[in-house]
């Protein structure tokens, strides 16, 4: 149970945006670096997971290293070995372990929705705040936030799988009949499905920078907010995007040029990848906050000078 | 393969020095080696002295509106048989499309590689008139209800020796694009496919004496013609660009009437095709010494300069392996990009132009579903425009030396990928074992009405190029070499049977490999699985299925030790291998692509902790990209 007076200055501690001090934007991509809780306890919370069900597939798939041809579906990806083994008697399914991971992946995912949508609370509010918090504070930013950023997540998540779903549907009945319009009907569908993901990501930027949880208003600010930021939003999104690519093919192409046997340099590549692929995320965020806090200001001044 | 290829260059250099004349006697001095070497001319041997044995000059007009040919033919056929020839037989292929009734259509189900008939445009074929050259006028009698196969009763028999003449007026509806032919694009298309009263194959054989090789259309079933001399006259609205078999006249002639009419020869062929539109671009390359011409619409451009890529690509390699391209007799090569509407007319081959675009529209780059129609089309011109077998009653002959060189060529420029996307790749030839394990134990040889159209894929591509691969891993590429170049130089321009392949094989192969490929693939059942059964303290190997092709076994016993190879011979249908072996490998080489499991072909004693650490780490990351909720945003 925490006193009244020391949750207001909780409170005030996470609130206290500076809106003054005219920061650049790279000032808030250093806080991913600077503030490093949020892009540490986001991969502690993706590897701790992901190493229950991780193992119990290793364990259903281990004795399949006993056939060649499957280490070689792994090794090459190759489709013919996989197209060989799937119709051979040879390895049948994953047995129990295998089951059970099965079962346990939507549950574990919906899990670790949950507790990164906490994440992000504390997160976005420790790179809006003048300076680092405290543990206490970055807990309770989590849980304030929590509701709305979940509403914000699931209508995300709605918008873009209806908007994307039926773009790509479209896409493939029109490719049919003329392939070019199918494939611009698709790029189409899925810079909208962008769009829109970068909308709720605005908004609960939007909404941590503005003290706002009401999730409509915030969605209307963020529209407002992305009008008005447009290019250097673009460029943020765009070059995380870019930078996204750029990562997975390098990480990609070192780990073709490994042997399946090499696991422990593998593990580090992909660890590694995993990692700065996070901290693009968070530096994404972070840079979201910066703009809207700089936009605020700006009506700020507007306000002074009316 | 150094060899061969110094032999072609040789022969090129020789060629290139020769006129046509020349070239003529040439090819009969290469038609009497082959019947110098072979022991016993069969029917089907390089017998075809150069008097072109069915020949036709056309003067067509063809109106887009209408999608309707009117034609006026003279063909004539030389009976170079000992038989005399009492009646003519002409094929009236698009008859076959003249309503949903029709045997071919009732065969197929209306439908074609996953393209489907229209009724409302159907296709038909008439003759209008006809007569021998002296006026006297013949009358004609269907040989089946729908009328694809006519009967005409010649006042005299041919003489053995001479040719009769006759002059035909026509008049053919095309279809809209389907089963090889047609129109699209509103009528800005047109293919013109199997469009002409076509001579049926007159032969002779021992029991029978002489007699038409030729049937009503089945749905199933490819052509079967005799070689000859075209002389094609089209005439077509100004403005259109014409490709056809064969050369073109240098310079179209404009008529009075605002029409073009586009005028070509081909000689040595045995069919004729060609395809026109307002739309067409082209791109040409020279790739050893044949003139390639690819014909698009604008919009398929880039699909045209991989179809070229692939092309140029495959074409040196087929040089290599069997010979020049028409005996270097035939100077042009065309490549036909059929528009996105008119799949139907795609991937259909014919003398000296073949069509792209039977699997629909542009795909990306990583499937290369274009570059394989290319090439296994353009091999074609070797097995079927050259080396001309009956597709009718033997199909596997044609499709699976065309369709092994493709997985060969495939090889050769992809490394074998058609789809190579993300890291993912899947090649022609696992393509085929997909299919062929359905039904391993098809028979390849049949007529084409003897099979479902998945029996006939097997039947004639899948089993077939299969079968080649695994006779080519067996018997090493130098042999396999001589097989094939021999059995082109023995064929071309003739009309080859199962028995004289068998032969050839025989003499450059032996009679092992000659004895499994034709009793038990081609006219028998047999398959084979061949496996490690159990490994533990001793290995336990099994045979199951007759197919007889000796093997190797690979046996690792430690780390430090090389493995030792054991044979296999194929009278022995288990195998035990004592003292706990840690990897047993049958088949290392992957020779036996027939084989119908090739995943139980190896095993390890234990599993692979290395292989398994490897899973574990492949896995973990999976597993943080599907909780981060999808590896992009
Ligand atoms: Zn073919």
């Amino acid at each position: 149970m925490v006193e009244n007076d020391e949750r207001q200055m909780v409170n005030a501690e996470w609130q206290t945006v500076d809106r003054e001090r005219r920061m650049g934007l790279g000032a808030y991509l250093r806080r991913v670096i600077e503030r490093p809780r949020g892009w540490a306890l986001s991969y502690l919370l993706t590897t701790g997971m992901a190493l229950g069900p991780a193992l119990l597939m290793t364990l259903a798939w281990a004795p399949l290293t006993r056939h060649p041809l499957f280490s070689q579906i792994l090794a090459t990806r190759s489709v013919d070995a996989l197209s060989d083994f799937v119709m051979s008697g040879a390895g049948n399914g994953g047995g129990i372990w295998g089951t059970l991971a099965l079962l346990l992946a939507f549950p574990i995912w919906v899990l670790a929705r949950l507790i990164w949508t906490w994440l992000e609370g504390g997160t976005l509010a420790e790179y809006a705040a003048g300076q680092p918090l405290s543990w206490r504070a970055f807990a309770q930013a989590g849980w304030r936030w929590f509701g709305a950023f979940l509403t914000l997540n699931l209508l995300g998540a709605v918008l873009v799988g209806g908007v994307g779903g039926a773009a790509l549907l479209l896409a493939v009945f029109v490719y049919m009949r003329s392939p070019a319009l199918g494939w611009v009907i698709a790029g189409v569908g899925l810079a909208l499905a962008g769009l829109i993901a970068t909308w709720t990501e605005v908004a609960r930027a939007v909404a941590l920078t503005q003290n706002q949880r009401g999730v409509f208003q915030v969605l209307g600010a963020a529209a407002r907010a992305m009008v008005r930021q447009a290019l250097p939003l673009a460029a943020l999104v765009g070059g995380g995007l870019a930078l996204y690519g750029l990562l997975y093919l390098a990480h990609r192409w070192l780990v073709d040029l490994l042997p399946l046997h090499w696991w422990l340099p593998t593990l580090l590549i992909q660890q590694a990848y995993t990692i700065v692929r996070l901290g693009i995320r968070l530096a994404r965020q972070a840079g979201q906050v910066g703009l809207v806090t700089a936009l605020a200001a700006w009506y700020d001044t507007k306000a002074i000078m009316i | 393969m150094s060899n061969p290829k110094s032999k072609i260059q040789n022969l090129k250099s020789k060629i290139q020095n020769l006129k046509s004349k020349i070239c003529c006697l040439w090819l009969a001095l290469l038609c009497c080696v082959g019947l110098l070497r072979a022991p016993a001319p069969s029917l089907g041997q390089a017998t075809v002295p150069p008097p072109d044995v069915a020949s036709y000059t056309i003067v067509a007009t063809y109106d887009p509106q209408t999608h309707m040919l009117t034609g006026q033919q003279t063909a004539m056929y030389h009976n170079h048989t000992t038989v005399p020839i009492p009646t003519l037989v002409f094929h009236l292929y698009l008859n076959a499309f003249r309503s949903a009734e029709t045997l071919w259509l009732r065969e197929s189900d209306l439908r074609l590689r996953g393209y489907s008939f229209d009724p409302n445009a159907p296709g038909w074929i008439r003759i209008d008139q006809i007569a021998l050259a002296d006026g006297t006028a013949l009358t004609v009698k269907p040989l089946d209800d729908d009328e694809t196969l006519v009967e005409v009763a010649l006042p005299q028999p041919v003489a053995p020796g001479a040719s009769v003449s006759v002059d035909i007026a026509f008049t053919a509806q095309f279809p809209k694009a389907f089963a090889r032919t047609g129109w699209a694009d509103g009528g800005d298309f047109i293919f013109g496919g199997q469009w002409f009263p076509k001579f049926g194959v007159w032969e002779e054989d021992e029991r029978h004496g002489g007699a038409w090789n030729a049937y009503p259309f089945h749905a199933n079933s490819e052509f079967y013609a005799d070689f000859g001399r075209y002389d094609v006259a089209l005439t077509l609205p100004q403005g259109w660009v014409v490709a056809a078999t064969g050369t073109a006249a240098p310079t179209a002639k404009a008529n009075a009437d605002g029409t073009v009419t586009h005028t070509f020869s081909a000689e040595h062929v045995i069919d004729f095709a060609w395809t026109a539109s307002p739309k067409y671009r082209e791109m040409t390359r020279k790739v050893e010494g044949v003139d390639v011409r690819v014909v698009y619409y604008p919009r398929q451009r880039a699909m045209a300069r991989r179809a070229l890529q692939a092309t140029a690509g495959a074409l040196p390699l087929y040089h290599a392996w069997f010979g020049a391209y028409g005996k270097s007799l035939y100077p042009h090569l065309t490549v036909v990009i059929v528009p996105p509407d008119a799949g139907g007319a795609g991937g259909m081959e014919y003398p000296t132009l073949f069509t792209v675009g039977a699997l629909g529209g542009m795909m990306p780059a990583c499937v290369r579903m274009i570059e394989v129609e290319a090439v296994h089309e353009l091999g074609h011109q070797w097995f079927q425009s050259v080396v001309a077998t009956n597709e009718a009653e033997e199909p596997w002959l044609d499709e699976s030396f065309t369709d092994y060189a493709t997985i060969r060529a495939m090889n050769a420029l992809y490394d074998g990928a058609i789809v190579e996307c993300l890291g993912w790749n899947f090649s022609y030839l696992a393509m085929h074992r997909l299919q062929y394990i359905m039904y391993p134990d098809t028979p390849m040889a049949g007529a084409a009405w003897d099979f479902d159209s998945l029996q006939y894929g097997i039947a004639t591509y899948s089993k077939p190029a299969l079968a080649l691969t695994t006779v080519e891993r067996t018997v090493g590429e130098a042999a396999m070499q001589r097989f094939l170049s021999t059995y082109f130089d023995r064929y071309a321009f003739a009309h080859p049977r199962a028995e004289d392949v068998r032969a050839v094989m025989e003499e450059t192969l032996g009679a092992e490999v000659t004895t499994w490929f034709f009793e038990q693939l081609v006219r028998g059942n047999a398959t084979l699985d061949i496996r490690v059964v159990t490994l533990d303290e001793q290995a336990t190997l099994e045979r199951e299925g007759d197919l007889c092709i000796p093997t190797t076994v690979r046996v690792t016993r430690s780390g430090r030790q090389a493995p030792e190879t054991l044979a296999w011979p194929c009278d022995t249908p288990t195998l035990t291998i004592d003292g706990a072996p840690r990897l047993v490998e049958i088949d290392p080489a992957g020779a036996i692509v027939l084989d119908r499991d090739l995943a139980n072909n190896q095993l390890r004693r234990a599993p692979d902790p290395a292989a398994g650490a490897g899973l574990a780490v492949r896995w973990l990351r999976f597993w943080q990209d599907f909780l981060w909720g999808g590896a992009v945003w």
